[in-house]
């Protein structure tokens, strides 16, 4: 059987690389924004007050709710008309990444708030009275004293999504964008499309996830069972 | 627990002081307290003088936990007065921004921050409270971990200590922060008994050093060794006195 040795081959090779360089860039630029948005809404989602509450509840509900592809598809078909109906002017080219890491990072950011919310309700109350004792501010509190024990917590978890968003990145195969800015799994799909060879640039693309999800599985479960030995044994 | 400090009775060692003279550093008056309709404090009084050592006891559920919250101001309460300092706390009113990281609170549980190294609990609420440099609070930390005899393990996390090291741990975070007040509660009923002695050796060492104290214990022989002050807190309401005798009710008929 004979498959063509295109992956290895002048310019595939090169596509291959800037979709690998691309998926990184993806998956870090809107794991790290998630992270950051997941925070935010956790501490906007633990006020007293109403208002900011009720708002970070609802993007909670509305992220965690709705599935990636349909959602993609607004934000880069639908909402483009919507947004030449209204102003009379066009999207400009570049906005479909930007669009992309949004909705990858809100998606993410959702699930990581929700997550960070259980182990919010884990840290023992005890410990914010304590601080609050200490005179320490509602802030401070929250900053040194709950959400790292919260994010110690739930660490296996917030590794497990940190993952899912990498892998979420071939979502971007629904977006338009330029063939420049093609993720892996987009650049498989335009090799595959000029060679006519599916199971070459497929594998490749495979193992390289493969590699991505252990190597930073890896890391994770580290990071995550080295914070959790502190905050279980040290309960008391 | 050395024989000086558990020898000497606890009114010999303010000799020629008249009762009244120091001033007052905290009172409640008349402090009443119900949960859901449930009555827990119906009018509790005590006064607390600076350089005393009150000893709070009762029996379990007599509501001991509640009075320290309610000074601590981690519980709000019905009515009557509570003045700390001579600031007032005045029921239903936001506990006063003067007296935050005044009054030093030890746990059941030492509570300590288990992510945080030992030195790291200590120095917490100086840098981010006092503002205090970190070399400056470093400095401060690791002199209240000597005091109470944990100096050596300042790098540690809470984990790999014994619960009598966490407790003193707990104290010297507390004493950090120069409160005009430490309230104890129960701080060894957790503790395995061959842990207890070196929290309470403490705890005496610090009454003899005059550090203003309330101790909720269970433990009356203790009690009796550590405090100048006595109050038995029964029914939701409170009897103090300077003799010992107070307690007497507490022991389980022989």
């Amino acid at each position: 059987m004979h498959f063509g040795n295109y992956v290895f081959a002048e310019p595939y090779l090169g596509w291959l690389v800037r979709g690998i360089l691309m998926t990184l860039l993806i998956s870090v630029v809107s794991g790290t924004a998630a992270a950051l948005l997941g925070l935010w809404v956790t501490r906007l989602r633990l006020t007293s007050r109403r208002g900011p509450r009720l708002a970070a509840d609802t993007f909670v509900m509305i992220f965690r709710n709705l599935p990636l592809v349909p959602l993609l598809l607004f934000v880069t078909f639908a909402l483009p008309r919507l947004w030449l109906q209204v102003t009379g002017r066009a999207f400009p080219i570049w906005a479909d990444l930007y669009l992309l890491l949004a909705v990858l990072s809100a998606d993410s950011g959702a699930n990581f708030a929700e997550i960070l919310r259980a182990g919010v309700l884990g840290v023992a109350p005890q410990q914010q009275e304590v601080a609050r004792t200490m005179g320490l501010s509602a802030g401070a509190i929250r900053w040194h004293v709950v959400f790292p024990q919260a994010a110690r917590i739930v660490a296996p978890a917030l590794a497990t999504r940190w993952i899912q968003n990498m892998k979420n990145s071939t979502m971007a195969l629904v977006v338009p964008l330029p063939l420049g800015l093609l993720e892996m799994a987009g650049q498989a799909e335009r090799i595959a499309g000029e060679t006519f060879s599916w199971v070459q640039p497929l594998t490749a693309i495979a193992v390289v996830y493969l590699l991505l999800s252990l190597g930073s599985g890896w890391f994770l479960n580290r990071w995550a069972s080295r914070a959790q030995a502190r905050v279980q044994a040290g309960a008391a | 627990m050395p024989a000086d400090l558990t020898t000497r009775p606890a009114a010999d060692r303010h000799p020629g002081r008249a009762p009244d003279e120091p001033r007052v550093v905290l009172n409640l008056d008349q402090i009443t307290k119900r949960f859901n309709e449930r009555p827990v404090l119906s009018g509790v009084s005590l006064t607390l003088r600076q350089g005393e050592v009150l000893a709070l006891c009762g029996p379990s559920g007599s509501g001991k936990t509640t009075v320290i919250r309610i000074i601590s101001g981690l519980a709000p309460f019905d009515s009557g007065l509570c003045t700390i300092d001579g600031t007032a706390v005045n029921a239903g009113q936001p506990y006063p921004r003067r007296l935050y990281g005044s009054v030093g609170v030890i746990f059941q549980d030492a509570c300590l921050f288990p992510h945080m190294t030992v030195l790291a609990n200590v120095t917490l609420a100086l840098r981010k409270f006092k503002r205090l440099p970190a070399a400056q609070a470093r400095q401060r930390g690791i002199a209240e971990l000597e005091r109470m005899g944990v100096a050596p393990l300042a790098d540690r996390y809470p984990a790999t200590l014994s619960g009598g090291e966490r407790q003193r741990v707990a104290i010297a975070r507390a004493l950090a922060l120069d409160p005009l007040v430490l309230l104890l509660d129960e701080p060894t009923a957790n503790l395995d008994p061959g842990l207890v002695d070196e929290v309470c050796e403490r705890i005496l060492a610090l009454a003899c050093a005059g550090t203003t104290m309330l101790l909720v214990t269970h433990a009356i022989d203790f009690a009796r060794q550590a405090a100048t002050a006595f109050a038995l807190l029964r029914e939701g309401t409170c009897q103090c006195s300077r003799d010992p005798g107070t307690l007497d009710h507490l022991r389980p008929p022989r």
